[in-house]
This record gives structure tokens, C-alpha cells and sequence, in this order.
């Protein structure tokens, strides 16, 4: 099953309007998942000022808990994507602790490289612990649901309202919250912030968790669709790029814009091109944002 | 044994070519090139496409060269012009797609790669080709190590450790230092794809996934422990990376309490941790460039 990464369509459909529109869902199912990465990415991005290279492998951290929790111990799917979900949010904070609390103050590039060693530490870790075969939920295999002229798989619908739910969540949290308007400000003028009497330490801190919870969400949904494997976040990194350039660093709405556009691109690049070379499409768009508009549509 | 390690050697010299050219723009400019490996596969490809259909055997590694070298313009252009974590962002996603490119293509050989290469020293006796092949590439690395050491010892070094330092006050001097952090990347890159088309000539078949992206990160782990010196980027590469490799076969020898494949991932753990741990603590690495005028004038003579 599954057409989120590798895969093409699950129905070929009929003519050329059918055509489009079938891959342009699920390069919306692809899009929402890619959506919740990139807002993990670009929320750090925009306060710690540095591309999380251990966003991929966060991601699949999530999903092997998630493995773990339902197929291993027998829990329901659900219940066992929201433990994994919390675990790794909790996993994130302790990496924010170990790995980048104490470069505080150290140039930007040398935080970026220690993201690079928690990306490779965090995947020996799952390779050590999960081994390298490929893993799935278990999920029954359900039949398509008809809308109109397009084929949607339940699950599909699942994934894409769960992401949305989850976005609505994040958007309450941080346009209405307080600790969300002190996010912000971090994210807009440090310096500020802090002589407002903001405690950036704490803000620095529910930021990564928010960013891992959410990151954490779109590996348990990115589960349900394509296998579990080690590598599993690391291929979703560049379209996580893609997403939040196009967007803008450190913009939410520009993330998840930029995540459904990147997405639905990829998937219906497949009705021309070989649907290997997806990650060369999300590669194009990178490209030319930069080329372009290298501040995104939505910077501030 | 000896073999082994001359072998062993052999690789270790290939991967301390790969050091000094990321040396270069990490250590020395500052540039974060997260897809290093693949400057090093157009380098294989191309020269062993090359002399697969009839060049010589000495063009092929110059020519993997210069393209390696030209292939990072783009790169460069694209994303030199905004800050720093672009150049990571872009070349990572340029390694996935050489990658991607080399797995399905026809005239690559997609995942079974090229076999037949012409190897080095072809016509020598079996018994002393190795130490032939070994001795090329020894030189090679002096070459390099000579060139880049007065390429950094210039006014020029000068002005690409400032650009590290601190790309607004270069600027602000004006010095265009877009220009010079793209020559940066397309002299490191080019020192990469010399080192792959000589790497392709050694082993005499490549495939893709002997250019997998965490090759990049060895490569990047090696030169961040020995230091931006040229002496501590060759140093520290050759040996990280043939610890990292020789490691690898460890299981033979049935003297771990793990698997093999859990041993690769025990590994990939370290060299993260490793990482993490010298961010931390020794940033600089172990044997960091000091900048030494060669006519002391006085006491103004420091780093």
C-alpha cells in the first residue's frame, strides 16, 4: 500500500482531469504529513535559528514507538501513536538539554552541526534497537471510499484529519496561548524578548517540545502509510526543506502552504516522470525558490 | 596482512584527499557541504565513463576534476548568496538527487553500477602494483597538502578564514565574498572528484551505494576532530574514516557481543556522539590551522 513516498496511485483512473485530480489527493495525504514535519522544522528554525537536521530522525523515532507499542504490546493504534507522540516530544527536550542547550551562545553553524550528530546518533540508536528490516502497523487492509470522481483510501482520510486537527491545535497554541505570543516574540526579536521579561529558557524549551510533538505526529501518520524503515525521515528531509523554504523560515502558514504545494508536486509529477524521482521535483522547487524568492512567500 | 594494510592505506589516502577539499570550505571558510559525497561520485562516474569508452587513463580522474569542480558552480550560485545553513540545505539535496540519477539511469548502470574500470597501474605485476598504486596516491595528498597550505598561507587564506569569522565584515571591507566562498567550493569539490576518479581506478567497480550520504558525514566527523589545519584534515580523515571502515569487518572475527549489522549502527551512534561531544568541547578540533607569517617582523608576528 501506500503512495506517500515511493509508491504511485492506488487506482489508475481514467482520463487526464481524473488523472490529476486523483494524484493531487495524494499529494494532499503526502502534503499534510510533510506539513507537520516542516512546522516542527521551521518553529526551530525561526527561534534556535538553525535547520534541524534531526528533524528525519525524529520523525522515525515516532513511528517505530508507535511499531512498537501497537504491534509489539498489543495496543490500539490510536493509543499507541499518542504514546509515541508524547515519548518523542520527551525524547526531543532531553536532546534539547544534551546536544544544544549547552552551545548556547556558540555560532549558529556549529548548533547545525551538532544537529548533524544527533541525526546520526539518534539513527544508530533505532537501527540498534529495531534492526534495519522493514516494519508496518497493523492496519487491516480497507477498501477505497468513493468521493465523487476521486478514490480516497480511509486511512488517507484519517492521516489528512489528523494533521489537520493537529494544525488547528498548534494554531490555538501559539496565536492564543501566552507561552505561544512569547514564542513568537523569541522567534522575532530576541533581545526584545528578553528585556519585555520574557524567560527565553522557557520558551526555548515548550518550543522544542511543541516541535518534537509535532514532528512526532507526522512519523506515527507517515507509519500508517508507507513501511517503517531507518530511513524513513531522512528521505522526507529534503521535501521538509523544500516546504519551509518555499514558505519562508520561521512562518507556520508559510510551512504548511509550502509543505501541500511541495506534496502535491511530487505526486503528480508520478504521471509524467518515474515516481523515483520525486525527490528531484522537491529538489527543482528548492531551487527555484531560491532562485526567485529565496526569502519565501510568507517571510516576515 | 600486509596487503590489508596497504589497502587499508590506500583508502585512508583517498579519504584524506576527500578531507583536505572539505577541509577547505568548512575548516578554512566555513561552509557547510552536507553532500560532499556526491562531488566525489561525479568524479568516479565520470572518469570511469570516460575510460570505459576508450580514454586514457589519465584523463579520466583530471577530467572527473574539473567536472566535479564545474558542477559545484551551480551549486554555489544558488545558494552562497543567503546564509549559511542554504549551502547545507542545497547540497544535501543535490547529493539526493546524484543519488537518485546514478540508481536509474541506464548508462550508469543504475543499482549494479560500472565494472571493468581500468585499474591504476595495469600493466605492473600484481605483487607491486599496490605499492605503485599506494605511492600515486601518497603523492597526490603531498601535492595537495603543499598547494592548499600556500593557497591558505596567502592573502587570499587570509581572506576566507575572515569570510568564517565573519562574513559581514568582509563585506563590509568590500570584498565580495560571495565570489570567494564559491572558488572555495569548487576547488574543495573538485579535490573530491580528483579523489573519486581515483578511487574509481583502484577499485575498479563503483555502485551507488559506495557513495552513500554518511561517507559525507565520515568525511566531515574526520576533519572536525583533526582541526583545520591541513596536516590535522588529512591526519584526522585517514585515520576516522579507516577506524570507521576496518571496523566493519570486525565481525569476522566473532569477538563482539553483537551483530554485525548492530555493530554498523553502534557505530553510527559513536560517530554522532563524537560530534555532539566536540561541538561542546573542542571545537577547534585537535590540530586547529595557526596562521604563521614566514619573515617574522617583530611582535606583531601571531595567528
Amino acid at each position: 500500500m501506500g503512495s506517500a513516498l515511493d509508491g504511485g496511485p492506488r487506482l489508475p483512473p481514467d482520463g487526464v482531469a481524473e488523472t490529476l485530480l486523483q494524484f493531487s489527493v495524494s499529494g494532499i495525504v503526502l502534503g499534510s504529513m510533510v506539513a507537520l514535519a516542516s512546522l516542527g522544522l521551521t518553529l526551530i528554525w525561526g527561534i534556535e535559528g538553525f535547520p534541524n537536521i534531526a528533524q528525519g530522525d525524529i520523525l522515525t523515532l515516532a513511528a517505530y514507538l508507535t511499531f512498537t507499542f501497537s504491534a509489539g504490546l498489543g495496543l490500539p493504534l490510536g493509543l499507541a501513536g499518542v504514546i509515541a507522540i508524547g515519548l518523542t516530544a520527551v525524547a526531543v527536550l532531553a536532546i534539547y538539554f544534551l546536544a544544544f542547550r549547552p552551545l548556547k551562545g556558540a555560532p549558529l553553524v556549529t548548533l547545525f552541526v551538532a544537529s548533524i550528530g544527533v541525526a546520526l546518533a539518534l539513527r544508530g540508536v533505532i537501527g540498534f534497537v529495531w534492526g534495519t528490516e522493514l516494519h508496518n502497523y497493523p492496519l487491516t487492509v480497507s477498501r477505497d471510499v468513493s468521493l465523487g470522481i476521486v478514490h480516497i483510501n480511509p486511512v488517507d482520510l484519517v492521516v489528512v484529519l489528523s494533521a489537520t486537527t493537529l494544525v488547528a491545535i498548534l494554531y490555538v497554541f501559539i496565536y492564543k496561548t501566552r507561552i505561544g505570543t512569547e514564542m513568537r516574540a523569541v522567534a522575532d526579536v530576541p533581545q526584545l524578548a528578553r528585556v519585555s521579561g520574557i524567560n527565553s529558557e522557557r520558551v526555548l524549551q515548550a518550543a522544542w517540545l511543541v516541535a518534537g510533538a509535532v514532528t512526532a505526529t507526522a512519523g506515527v501518520l507517515l507509519g500508517a502509510e508507507i513501511d517503517v524503515d531507518p530511513q524513513l525521515g531522512w528521505n522526507l528531509l529534503l521535501a521538509m526543506f523544500a516546504a519551509t523554504t518555499l514558505g519562508g523560515v520561521g512562518s507556520l502558514p508559510g510551512a504548511i502552504i509550502g509543505a501541500v504545494v511541495i506534496g502535491i508536486a511530487m505526486d503528480v509529477s508520478t504521471v509524467w516522470i518515474s515516481p523515483t524521482y520525486k525527490v528531484a521535483v522537491a529538489f527543482l522547487f528548492l531551487a527555484l525558490v531560491l532562485l526567485v524568492r529565496p526569502r519565501g512567500l510568507f517571510a516576515k | 596482512m600486509a596487503d590489508y594494510l596497504v589497502a587499508l592505506l590506500m583508502f585512508g589516502a583517498i579519504y584524506a584527499l576527500l578531507g583536505l577539499g572539505l577541509n577547505l570550505q568548512w575548516g578554512h571558510t566555513g561552509l557547510v557541504n552536507l553532500g560532499f559525497v556526491a562531488f566525489f561520485a561525479v568524479g568516479a562516474y565520470t572518469s570511469a565513463l570516460l575510460t570505459l569508452r576508450g580514454a586514457p587513463l589519465v584523463v579520466g580522474p583530471a577530467v572527473g576534476l574539473v567536472v566535479a569542480g564545474l558542477v559545484a558552480y551551480p551549486i554555489g550560485r544558488l545558494s552562497l548568496r543567503l546564509t549559511d545553513d542554504y549551502l547545507a540545505i542545497v547540497s544535501f539535496g543535490f547529493a539526493q538527487v546524484v543519488q537518485v540519477l546514478i540508481i536509474n539511469s541506464d548508462w550508469t548502470g543504475g543499482n549494479n553500477g560500472l565494472t571493468g574500470i581500468t585499474r591504476l597501474f595495469r600493466p605492473f605485476d600484481i605483487e607491486v602494483r599496490p605499492y605503485l598504486q599506494l605511492g600515486l596516491v601518497l603523492v597526490l595528498v603531498v601535492i595537495a597538502l603543499f598547494l592548499l597550505q600556500r593557497l591558505t598561507a596567502s592573502p587570499y587564506g587570509r581572506l576566507l578564514r575572515a569570510i568564517r569569522d565573519s562574513i559581514d565584515a568582509v563585506d563590509s571591507l568590500g570584498k565580495n565574498s560571495s565570489n570567494y566562498r564559491l572558488a572555495t567550493l569548487m576547488i574543495g569539490s573538485a579535490l573530491a572528484g580528483l579523489a573519486g576518479g581515483i578511487y574509481a581506478h583502484y577499485i575498479g567497480y563503483i555502485s551507488p551505494d559506495q557513495f552513500d550520504s554518511t561517507l559525507s558525514f565520515f568525511v566531515f566527523t574526520g576533519i572536525v576532530i583533526g582541526g583545520s589545519s591541513h596536516w590535522g584534515a588529512a591526519v584526522g580523515t585517514l585515520i576516522f574514516v579507516s577506524l570507521m571502515e576496518s571496523t566493519r569487518f570486525l565481525g569476522d572475527f566473532n569477538i563482539l557481543p553483537v551483530t554485525d549489522s548492530q555493530f554498523a549502527q553502534v557505530r553510527l551512534l559513536l560517530v554522532g556522539v563524537i560530534l555532539i561531544l566536540l561541538m561542546q568541547f573542542r571545537r577547534q578540533g585537535l590540530w586547529p590551522y595557526r596562521y604563521r607569517r614566514r619573515t617574522s617582523r617583530g611582535p606583531h608576528a601571531d595567528g
